[in-house]
């Protein structure tokens, strides 16, 4: 049924109208986005395919550390846990992520999933149990080189954000 | 005009460049999804950091299991495979974009740039008269241009749009200090010849100037007789000069120059 539609469709008149169609449709999109910058109110959206037109003007990087249950302070590597990278970026999802940059209610609720789902893989790995992840945002000028670094965010663990993530054979262990 | 439009779209022509970005295309897809299996429940199925499409936010942010999103990209790579082997590819074809659809939902992050190019590449193909090379007899057989000229336009309208964007930025753009941060950054730059070479800022505000022309050209260029060939020759140098001094997938370039073969002379078929 499907073999050759395209063909089959052009063969008839009423098909060709519906190509027709499909044609004037995809011109009137193009031209919807073409003039969206212009629009009023909600329709107003930036053009398509803006690939590398605007610059950040920092290199931006973040920085995780975690308060072990007897106070030790360890380094946190995401990179272990979080492996894809983007092209040859070498950026993995938290460094784009927008909502680790930003610090409304809604952006805070995303980092604290992130962060426990972090101290969970800590715990799993390498048996160390987190009560506090912290982050800090690091701003490189790439003009000047000048280094800026954002306040220090701080999420607390519960036992109970831990013990989700405690593999079977330990849970076994524990009992 | 009226007869000028519809010939434009419902001309006929040999099908042969058809067929061959269809294997082209599901190569490139076969190249761009099979990297990300290793990786399915990571990208697709991670409880944190996620970027909903539309469709999952209408279904209620569901996290699907590991191996679900594993299953799809492996079925995904098989049917990427069927459109390239099979008799019957356009079974394949719809395989292809249901996995597509089901994916991008999942992370709309994802699929932006390059991956909605080629998402959006494989919904026009679907208008293609790829399925057969040749007829009983040998001949070459010809179908209906109109998913080729569409592809053709999607194609050329991203080259245009991203030259518009770049000149509505203004002198953000125009003077040269984007650009010279893309190369400097350690986002995207201080890659091969940006590594070497510390591009001062009267090259990189010649570059803002050059590249939405060599894009314009390119996208205007293609639809001409005349100036396809060296609209051809300029896309080629656009990516590669791109691909020495960003870091971009070579994925990227290679999806936007497998269109070209769209517009390989081969067959002397009236475009302009």
């Amino acid at each position: 049924m499907l073999h050759d539609l395209p063909r089959r469709v052009a063969a008839h008149p009423a098909g060709r109208r519906v190509l027709m169609v499909i044609a004037l449709g995809f011109l009137l999109t193009q031209l919807f986005l073409g003039v969206r910058p212009w629009l009023p109110g909600q329709a107003r959206a930036r053009l398509p395919w803006t690939m590398f037109v605007a610059s950040g003007k920092n290199n931006r990087s973040l920085s995780f550390t975690g308060v072990t249950d007897d106070g030790a302070i360890i380094e946190v590597d995401p990179a272990r846990w979080v492996r894809f990278t983007r092209g040859f970026t070498g950026l993995r999802v938290h460094d784009h992520h927008p909502a680790m940059w930003k610090d409304q209610a809604r952006h805070q609720r995303v980092q604290r999933v992130f962060a426990r789902w972090l101290a969970r893989q800590v715990w799993r790995d390498d048996g160390v149990r987190l009560i506090e992840l912290r982050f800090q945002r690091h701003w490189e000028r790439i003009e000047s080189g000048k280094v800026k670094h954002g306040a220090l965010h701080s999420i607390p663990i519960a036992a109970e954000d831990l013990e989700r993530a405690v593999p079977r054979e330990a849970r076994v262990a524990d009992r | 005009m009226r007869d000028m439009v519809e010939r434009f779209f419902l001309d006929t022509a040999p099908v042969r460049r058809v067929v061959r970005f269809r294997k082209l295309l599901a190569l490139w897809t076969l190249l761009y999804w099979a990297p990300r299996l290793p990786h399915a429940e990571e990208l697709y199925a991670r409880p944190f950091l996620r970027r909903l499409g539309p469709l999952a936010r209408a279904a209620g942010d569901p996290l699907p299991p590991g191996w679900l999103v594993t299953g799809v990209i492996a079925l995904l790579l098989l049917a990427a495979g069927g459109v390239i082997w099979s008799r019957r590819p356009r079974r394949f074809h719809l395989c292809v974009l249901g996995c597509l659809v089901f994916l991008h939902s999942l992370d709309v992050m994802m699929g932006r740039a390059y991956g909605a190019i080629g998402f959006i590449a494989w919904l026009l193909l679907f208008l293609a008269p790829y399925d057969q090379l040749q007829e009983a007899d040998g001949t070459v057989r010809r179908g209906p241009v109109l998913g080729q000229r569409l592809l053709g336009l999607q194609w050329s309208s991203v080259y245009l749009f991203t030259a518009l964007a770049k000149l509505l930025e203004g002198s953000r753009w125009t003077s040269g200090r984007s650009l010279w941060r893309h190369f400097h950054g350690r986002s995207y730059g201080d890659w091969l010849l940006t590594h070497w070479v510390d591009f001062p800022m009267w090259a990189c505000q010649a570059g803002a100037w050059l590249i939405p022309a060599v894009e314009i050209c390119v996208a205007l260029g293609i639809w001409f007789r005349r100036t396809r060939r060296s609209a051809m020759v300029l896309c080629v140098l656009l990516h590669l000069s791109m691909m020495l001094t960003l870091r971009v997938s070579a994925l990227f370039p290679a999806l936007m120059l497998i269109h070209l073969v769209l517009f390989a002379p081969e067959d002397r078929q009236r475009l302009d």
